[in-house]
């Protein structure tokens, strides 16, 4: 579960700030009034760490996706901030990346965990919430990354909604990765 | 609604149901192996008694065999050599012969005794003909009969199986306790009670010497040496009921439960 308490403690600092950027913006010096960067590095942190707590659990360590999934995205990343994008602006293509990456893994743990045979129930293991809550999170949210500018211009309102829908689905998310975490602890005392 | 408006929402849906189908999968798939696995734990389970039952089953009648060859066989020609030794006169003998005599009929009296104890431990007639009760009672006297242990039974003769195969497990395990006690407990005293409680024969075999606690027992009857105790386990999953091992103020005590088939009314 490290990597889980690493995303979590690093997600809260970084959205705390953001927050608090978003708030003092006009009291604070112009090069730290961005706080897009933040939310870049978020997503990164996401997939790394995520990805990382996947990959390292039992049930698919060996798949040849998992070998070469996170390195990919990795290059894609370096790629895209050093050739397409600025990374001072929210990368709705960085997103739309992460949806994809999380979401095949996520949907390979759950398929991996229909095909296990080990006695292992997958229903009652703290790594079943997670996945659950980020492949809700991020099926919710691709297309609304994929098209977030986009969406913006040409349907503010719809925009607006999406954007309460995106919080909704991030709550839902925190909340189950909150409940793995309570499972994993009980788990462990119970062992 | 423009295009891209109606595409967002549309895969916002396709996804959301996506996800869910596959959700929907994983815990039908889940549902499934638990259920396969519980039948697969319940015929193990039930393989492993049968194992259990064969082996206490064909332990009795080897006992059977063995206590009747002594009795018929053995018994047999050993009363012979008696008669044949009461047939001397022993006024032909003189003083040395007489003593030798006297001597070899002591012995043969000693080695008749003793198989017809070695065949009765085996295969308890008392048991088949007068009930667990009495085949306890019986017993008790007998590893007692010449000891300074001081021994009592207080068992509820409400107490009527309907399945004899039952009692012989239950009078196998007092058996084994009672010699384990004689054997190793350094015991002054020892108690054998039973009170029937509807469905159930709660047996309670009490001693003030030293005597093992559960967790001993647990240790204990996986050990070589341990047989017996592993023998009363078997013989207390065979008749689906529990043993536990408990050291009180006093003293220490066995506690089992059996569940038994009765004639007697449940609401006595």
């Amino acid at each position: 579960m490290r990597p889980v308490i690493i995303y979590v403690i690093t997600g809260l600092i970084l959205n705390l700030v953001a927050i608090l950027i978003s708030i003092y913006r006009l009291s604070l010096p112009d090069f730290l009034q961005n706080n897009n960067i933040l939310y870049n590095l978020h997503s990164v942190l996401r997939v790394i760490l995520l990805g990382w707590y996947i990959n390292s659990l039992q049930l698919i360590r060996l798949s040849w996706l998992s070998k070469f999934i996170l390195p990919v995205y990795l290059l894609f990343v370096v790629v895209n901030f050093i050739f397409w994008e600025n990374p001072l602006f929210l990368s709705t293509r960085l997103l739309s990346a992460e949806s994809i990456v999380l979401l095949i893994l996520c949907l390979f743990f759950l398929i991996s965990s229909m095909r296990d045979d080990s006695d292992t129930n997958w229903l009652k293991h703290p790594s079943f919430l997670i996945c659950i809550g980020l492949c809700f999170y991020e099926a919710v949210n691709f297309f609304i990354f994929l098209f977030f500018y986009p969406l913006l211009e040409n349907n503010l309102q719809f925009g607006m909604l999406t954007m309460k829908i995106f919080s909704v689905s991030y709550i839902i998310f925190c909340i189950l990765l909150a409940l793995s975490l309570y499972r994993s602890r009980k788990d462990l005392a119970a062992a | 609604m423009n295009d891209i408006t109606y595409l967002v929402s549309v895969g916002i849906g396709v996804m959301l149901l996506m996800v869910v189908s596959i959700l929907l999968a994983v815990i039908y798939n889940q549902k499934k192996k638990t259920q396969h696995r519980i039948a697969m734990d319940k015929l193990r389970e039930q393989q492993q008694n049968q194992l259990i039952e064969a082996a206490v089953r064909s332990e009795e009648i080897e006992r059977h065999r063995i206590a009747e060859t002594l009795h018929d066989e053995v018994g047999a020609i050993l009363s012979s050599a008696k008669l044949h030794l009461l047939g001397i006169k022993e006024d032909s003998l003189d003083e040395k012969d007489k003593k030798l005599y006297e001597k070899g009929r002591e012995l043969l009296n000693d080695v008749i005794q003793k198989v017809r104890g070695i065949s009765h431990n085996l295969h308890s007639n008392i048991l088949k003909e007068f009930g667990l009760n009495e085949a306890i009672r019986h017993f008790v006297r007998k590893v007692t009969q010449g000891t300074i242990m001081n021994a009592t039974t207080a068992l509820d003769d409400n107490y009527k199986t309907e399945n004899p195969d039952d009692d012989i497990s239950i009078y196998r395990m007092v058996q084994e306790l009672v010699n384990n006690i004689l054997k190793y407990a350094n015991a002054s005293e020892f108690m054998i009670s039973s009170v029937l409680d509807g469905k159930e024969l709660n047996l309670v075999i009490f001693h003030n010497g030293d005597g093992l606690t559960q967790e001993q027992f647990e240790e204990l009857r996986y050990q070589k040496e341990g047989l017996g105790l592993k023998n009363i386990q078997n013989r207390v999953i065979l008749l689906k009921g529990t043993i536990h091992f408990v050291k009180g103020g006093e003293g220490y005590r066995v506690n089992i439960h059996v569940p038994v088939k009765t004639n007697q009314p449940e609401n006595e």
